[in-house]
């Protein structure tokens, strides 16, 4: 499940992966223009997302989409469709699928972590039972952290809160079964502590890339 | 014994000194505006958690996350360190 894709074509081969384990959904990704100063920087980030998704909805139902943004921070999507947006690394990639069949969509984009950094972060995005389980390893924190963005952006606009990286668990996979996102709490009602979710995760040499589908 | 010349006790100048490192970014920050414009992002947030954490002050990414400004964190790091 999070083996590490290698290649030249690695965001290419990542955004395949999240299309084949979300047949229902479309991806894309639209570069972020280069640009001087943060406060540039950012809007071109936040033009590149809501091309990505125009992109994404255009291949879902043959027309592009416009997506606002809402008090939270969270995207606006037009009626019958749903969907989210991640920025790194000079990339915008965005995930739309039809809100008939997701109450929710999440997806994150992280660059590579390095060893030092992924031990650092590790006490704030790891529950003890994840670093029992997968240490600091970079690619699994990577992977952990960037899961738990994507159920925040997936879920908290559904229920209207906002929760932290101690709300849910990564438990690891097994031979027969992926590893599932767990709720550490009760969240809304229908999100009580011991839901499970199973997040995509996609491990390639610039970073990973989550997506969560409700 | 190293000598810097940021405070050790997480308050005001200790974090724009670490914000001016992690921003990467030269130049004064407003401290009402929100840190996002200035190339904040959720990795930075949680570096930033993980070090208030390693000095005794437990912030959640989430309290800083709601309101991303240095007005905002210097009375949240202040609150937790006197309370
Ligand atoms: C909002 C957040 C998820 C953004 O993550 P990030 O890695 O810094 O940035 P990304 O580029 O991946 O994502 C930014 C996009 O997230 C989307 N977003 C912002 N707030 C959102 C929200 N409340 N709900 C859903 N999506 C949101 C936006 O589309 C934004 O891009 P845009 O402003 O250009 O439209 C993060 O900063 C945050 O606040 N997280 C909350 C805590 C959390 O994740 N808890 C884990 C629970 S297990």
């Amino acid at each position: 499940m999070a083996e590490c894709l290698r290649g030249p074509a690695r965001v290419e081969a990542a955004l395949a992966r999240l299309g084949a384990a979300l047949p229902d959904c479309r991806a894309a990704v639209v570069p972020v223009a280069r640009t001087e100063g943060p406060k540039a920087r950012r809007a071109a980030e936040f033009r590149a997302g809501r091309l990505a998704a125009a992109a994404a909805s255009a291949s879902l139902t043959g027309m592009p989409c416009l997506a606002g943004r809402g008090a939270d921070g969270a995207p606006l999507w037009p009626a019958g469709l749903t969907g989210s947006i991640s920025h790194s690394g000079g990339q915008a990639l965005a995930l739309v699928g039809p809100s008939a069949r997701r109450a929710g969509l999440g997806v994150d984009i992280e660059g590579p972590l390095s060893p030092r950094v992924a031990a650092e972060i590790a006490p704030v995005a790891l529950t003890p039972e994840e670093r029992a389980c997968f240490g600091t390893d970079p690619v699994w924190v990577g992977l952990i952290f960037s899961a738990k963005e994507s159920l925040f952006k997936a879920l908290s606009p559904r229920i209207g809160r906002r929760f932290d990286f101690d709300a849910a668990r990564l438990l690891p996979g097994g031979a027969t079964q992926p590893p599932l996102l767990c709720l550490t709490c009760d969240l809304a009602p229908g999100w009580e502590a011991g839901r499970r979710i199973e997040p995509v995760l996609i491990a390639h040499e610039q970073g990973v890339m989550t997506a969560v589908a409700l | 014994m190293t000598l810097t010349t940021t405070s050790t006790v997480p308050d005001r100048d200790w974090l724009s000194a670490r914000l001016n490192s992690l921003l990467e970014d030269e130049g004064p920050i407003d401290p009402a505006e929100s840190l996002i414009y200035y190339g904040l992002d959720s990795l930075r947030v949680m570096k930033l958690a993980a070090e208030l954490k390693a000095h005794g002050i437990h912030v959640g990414f989430e309290d800083l996350a709601r309101e991303p400004t240095l007005d905002a964190w210097t009375a949240l790091i202040d609150a937790r360190r006197d309370g």
